[in-house]
């Protein structure tokens, strides 16, 4: 059985590599609202009219008046990684690969995070509120 | 509609919208960066009637809001009305 690696970060709600951010002809941000406490943040750089990078996809959610940032996936150091924001009170995230796309092309990433949100971003939201002692009935 | 059926519906809409733009990024090009997409159902006037509020409240707090209205159009599958704040 393969050994989960994961690292804590200590980490802004976004990637905050500059250099990686400026390799960029464009960097294009876009957010997609799921309801008034949920929405999906997509940023991505462009070359040449054309996905080069991840910045940043994260589920968001609103909560004490502002919006945080509970899962996201980038792709600085040139390969897509995860980090999932331990609770309300603790911002730092833990970092991993396990079972994220590592083959394709930044677009390929970009779709492939987008759907891993499909599929987990509830699960993650009941993890966070676990996590952070809260109901996530008192978020509804 | 629960909560948890709005998101799920919304999750589902936002990714296919997504999957379009990133494959055919001339669609966005007049569009800015920075922009709240919203997507709205072909067939699903409960979601669309929730989206519609949503739509509401984002102009309000001064977003500058997409609505991404799903088509039964193949080759056009979404059209997009963008609202500046």
């Amino acid at each position: 059985m393969k050994k989960r690696k994961h690292s804590i970060l200590k980490t802004n709600d976004e990637c905050s590599d500059s250099t990686f951010q400026a390799s960029f002809d464009e960097v294009k941000k876009d957010e997609y609202f799921l309801s008034s406490q949920d929405r999906i943040t997509v940023i991505f750089g462009v070359k040449k009219s054309k996905i080069e990078g991840i910045i940043n996809v994260s589920y968001e959610i609103y909560i004490s008046k502002k919006w945080i940032t509970i899962l996201r996936f980038d792709s600085a150091h040139e390969y897509l990684h995860r980090h999932t924001r331990i609770s309300l009170d603790n911002p730092d995230t833990t970092v991993e690969n396990f079972s994220v796309i590592q083959k394709g092309k930044p677009k390929d990433w970009l779709i492939w995070a987008r759907k891993y949100m499909n599929k987990y971003f509830y699960e993650c939201k009941v993890g966070f509120c676990r996590r952070s002692k809260i109901s996530i009935i008192d978020l509804l | 509609m629960s909560y948890k059926a709005i998101i799920t519906k919304n999750t589902f809409l936002t990714t296919k919208l997504l999957e379009y733009l990133a494959g055919n990024p001339t669609v966005s090009k007049d569009i800015p960066s920075g922009v709240s997409y919203v997507v709205f159902s072909v067939d699903d006037t409960k979601l669309n009637e929730y989206n519609s509020k949503l739509v509401e409240q984002l102009k309000e707090d001064g977003k500058k809001v997409v609505e991404a209205i799903e088509t039964k159009n193949q080759k056009n599958p979404w059209k997009l009305n963008y609202i500046s704040a």
